[in-house]
């Protein structure tokens, strides 16, 4: 037997085979109409480890043709979801909202942690440079792209300038944002390290701060000029989730560095308490959990006496299970059904806006004077979108139920692609710059 | 109780835990022990229960069930990848019946007498049966955990102890078995109260999802995976076979010891570098259901859960005694293991597997019966291993000196675990 016949053997026997088993007590469980039928919670936990079966087989042939797990996940995610193969309905979904709360906040407490200060110090004017030349290039340029060709968009009203204005300034404002989790998993997936690394993780999450702020801005501007009721309440709320995230973080952040210096015992259970807490009350006060366990992860790294590398470390442990959890359930949440209709108009969205994405990028970058390999590659780590975007266009469609609904279409349509295609341009862009694999592990620190 | 009240409260006690004194009455009691079982976590978590109002609970609760049941998984599946043939074979089957038959006994009585006190409270079949099944199995599972802990800080100094600890710990062990088919059959009757099909199809249904998963674990482990993959795999396979029992209305618990008994007895060593990987998640695990079914149960006070109480400590330790004396002294064993020195003493420590499947039985019915059956394994738990810590040293004649402090405990934690690795003669520990 040669090694190729091996290899396909192999695969049969240890990915197909049990695949197929699985699915065939799945497809019995939902035939039979048995038990609680997949209504309720009771019937997430099935969904959960069906999806993370699928993860797990999705991420290994990802990464053997070369792609990042992540974008396994995602397309496991997207075929065995209520939109794709329809296997796992929105119902059996139903409860992992949890469970996606704690990952991002686990996820944020990575990134957090990531950062250190005096690398920040040393990299923060050249990082606010290259932020500011994207973000205004990205807004810009898309917001052009909506006002000039108004009669592509069928949410601008034709030969009203103002109002047309008004809606590219806002659809400009959610182009701008990038993905962190995104960011983060990749880096975290291959372990990488280098300037590439940390230029565009730095640049995102300034990004994440600031895209909000743009955010609030826009649609406060966008319901005086449109006289719209609660303008400024909008706008203060927004702000103001902005100033609690960083706050209630810090608590979080004095909090766990006292645990850890002076009991740090179960640093894991109470990291998960943690994240659990984080993911809860920002549900219930309106706060962004990303930027909460930010905050909590930056300040033990950088203002504390506790060993930030432990907590890292603690989290690294479970990383890939959080990921592939993570990932597969936002997959499950991707219509690409929905692209079809407007799909001419999503292609020529997405190209104009990593046109600007490539441009204000390097144009940053020279400006910024950065190291070769990033001013390259860079670009490349900015053109994912998921979580963040998808929450500012539901509080458009919600601000603007005419227009804003059909913007809400298209970013979703957006976000689709980006969440594909961006973590396979973040990895290309890594690997090209010789990053992958030079993280050291937090434990050797 | 306020949420500052509990707050206060937890600060006073984390001032008092610094006290020498307070310290030293705390080793008497065993209270460090706790701290290694979880036992700690249940007070925690009935604390926290008084502080949040029912609305709240019934908002998160939801949320919590794929956790919960994820943990029911996890737990089995520990237990049952525990029965290794290989390991099981050389034992004598006289050892077996020594082990096997306090707690096939106690399942019996108390799941009788269970039976007995919820049918003259009113409560009706079949749910009095299967919750009287679900107490059975709980009072049958014993806790390998304090013999561990002993046998790894002592087994050198006390040689004349090791056959008594190594007896206990396989009999913790193999209790479980008797744990999990009353379990299966508690549940089976349960899902039969909704009228689909007979308890012995339910059984039927138990023990064939329980393969599958296994055998599909099997199959996925047998490619190449790295320690992370193996991680995801794990906790993909554990919530997909225990989600399916929650699906039918089956025990989770019972459906994942299967599938890691079957796993564990196919032919290749990949199970055993799967148990280590995960074990990375053992502690929280076992926390996050400690936490979880204090808050359930925290102001349950009836005199059912009183009746229920007196059965899960009293009567199960004077039914596990005598019989475990009895079959003790009968059947003399060999094979390094000895039921001498009262080690029936050391069958009292109840360990959190009786405390999962109550806690499954009542997510799955969530009715205030199955409340007071989860409230009574809980809060009886406590009583047991309280009780275990001084039984221990007293029938092994371990002196006050020498008592078993929490220091003692900690270190002994990652070798007891949560019950399952203890199904072995104790010679793999040793290694």
């Amino acid at each position: 037997m040669n090694l190729r016949t091996r290899s396909v053997l192999d695969q049969i026997v240890h990915q197909v085979l049990p695949v197929t088993l699985c699915l065939g007590l799945l497809i019995w469980l939902r035939g039979s109409n048995l038990g609680v039928a997949g209504l309720g919670p009771n019937s997430t936990t099935v969904a959960v480890g069906f999806l993370l079966i699928g993860a797990f087989v999705g991420g290994k042939l990802a990464a053997r043709v070369g792609l990042p797990r992540i974008t396994g996940y995602l397309l496991v995610g997207v075929i065995l979801g209520p939109y794709g193969s329809a296997l796992l309905t929105t119902d059996m979904m139903a409860a992992r909202s949890t469970l996606d709360g704690v990952a991002v906040s686990l996820i944020a407490l990575t990134a957090g942690g990531e950062l250190k200060l005096d690398w920040l110090r040393r990299q923060i004017g050249r990082l606010a440079i290259i932020t500011a030349f994207e973000l205004t290039t990205v807004m810009v340029g898309v917001g052009s792209l909506v006002l000039l060709g108004a009669n592509l968009f069928p949410f601008v009203p034709a030969g009203d300038w103002s109002h047309a204005l008004i809606i590219a300034f806002v659809f400009g404002a959610i182009a701008v944002t990038a993905s962190p989790t995104v960011t983060i998993a990749v880096i975290a997936d291959t372990r990488s390290d280098g300037p590439v690394t940390r230029t565009v993780l730095g640049v995102t999450i300034l990004k994440d701060v600031w895209v909000i702020i743009l955010f609030a801005t826009a649609i406060t501007v966008a319901k005086n000029a449109l006289g719209e009721s609660g303008a400024g309440n909008l706008g203060l709320t927004l702000l103001r989730e902005i100033g609690g995230s960083i706050v209630v973080g810090v608590g979080f952040g004095i909090g766990l560095s006292q645990y850890l210096l002076r009991i740090n015992r179960e640093v894991p259970v109470v990291l998960l308490a943690c994240c659990f807490t984080i993911a809860e009350l920002s549900t219930a006060f309106h706060l962004e959990a990303l930027l909460v366990a930010l905050t909590a992860g930056f300040w033990i790294q950088n203002f504390s006496r506790a060993d930030g590398n432990q907590l890292i470390s603690a989290i690294e442990r479970v990383s890939l299970p959080v990921y592939a959890l993570f990932f597969a359930g936002a997959g499950a949440k991707i219509d690409l059904g929905s692209i079809g209709p407007i799909l001419p108009l999503v292609l020529l969205t997405v190209v104009v806006r990593a046109a600007c994405v490539f441009a204000g990028t390097r144009l940053g970058m020279r400006v910024a004077g950065v190291e070769p390999q990033v001013r390259r590659y860079g670009w490349l780590g900015l053109i994912s979108q998921a979580g963040v975007s998808l929450a500012l266009a539901s509080i458009v469609a919600r601000a603007f139920p005419g227009w804003g609904t059909e913007v809400q279409v298209l970013i979703i349509a957006m976000i689709a692609v980006h969440e594909l295609v961006g973590p396979i341009g973040f990895q290309y862009a890594l690997r090209k710059s010789g990053e992958i694999g030079k993280a050291t592990s937090p434990d050797t620190h | 109780v306020s949420a500052a009240a509990l707050a206060v409260l937890l600060f006073v006690l984390a001032a008092l835990s610094k006290s020498r004194r307070l310290q030293g009455v705390g080793a008497t009691l065993g209270l460090g022990y706790l701290v290694t079982t979880g036992h700690v976590f249940l007070v925690f978590g009935y604390l926290l229960g008084l502080t949040v109002e029912a609305e709240d609970l019934a908002r998160i609760t939801p949320g919590l069930t794929p956790l919960i049941t994820f943990v029911a998984g996890w737990i089995g599946f520990s237990v049952g990848i525990a029965f290794h043939g290989r390991v099981l074979r050389p034992i004598p089957r006289r050892a077996f019946v020594v082990a096997l038959t306090p707690a096939l006994v106690t399942a019996v009585l108390v799941s009788a007498s269970g039976w007995l006190v919820m049918h003259l409270f009113g409560v009706t079949w079949p749910e009095s049966v299967a919750a009287a099944l679900v107490l059975g199995g709980a009072a049958a599972a014993s806790s390998p955990t304090l013999a561990a802990a002993i046998r790894r800080r002592r087994g050198g100094r006390l040689r004349t102890l090791a056959p008594t600890l190594r007896l206990l710990q396989f009999t913790a062990g193999l209790t479980n078995a008797v744990t999990i088919a009353f379990a299966a059959a508690g549940f089976a009757v349960f899902a039969y109260g909704f009228g689909e099909l007979p308890p012995l199809m339910w059984l039927g249904a138990t023990i064939a999802v329980g393969v599958a998963t296994g055998v599909a674990t099997w199959l996925f482990l047998g490619g190449p995976s790295s320690d992370d993959e193996r991680l995801l795999l794990g906790i993909a396979m554990i919530a997909f076979g225990a989600g399916i029992g929650t699906w039918l209305r089956l025990s989770p618990t019972a459906i994942s010891a299967i599938a890691g008994a079957v796993l564990v007895n196919l032919p290749g060593d990949s199970s055993e570098l799967f148990r280590r990987t995960l074990q990375r998640i053992e502690r929280p695990a076992v926390v996050i259901l400690m936490t979880v079914i204090g808050v359930y149960i925290a102001g349950m006070a009836s005199w059912l859960v009183l009746a229920l109480i007196g059965l899960m400590t009293v009567a199960r330790a004077c039914v596990l005694i005598a019989t475990a004396r009895r079959v003790g002294r009968a059947l003399p064993l060999s094979a390094g293991m000895s039921a001498e020195a009262d080690w029936a003493f050391g069958l009292i420590p109840q360990g959190v597997l009786g405390l999962v499947i109550a806690l499954g039985f009542m997510r799955a019915w969530e009715t205030p019966h199955a409340m007071a059956v989860l409230a009574a394994v809980a809060l009886g738990s406590i009583v047991n291993e309280l009780a275990a810590t001084r039984a221990m040293r007293e029938a092994l004649g371990l002196g006050a000196r020498r008592s078993t402090t929490s220091s003692e405990m900690d270190s002994g934690a990652s070798k007891g675990g949560s019950g399952g690795r203890a199904v072995t003669t104790g010679d793999r520990e040793n290694e």
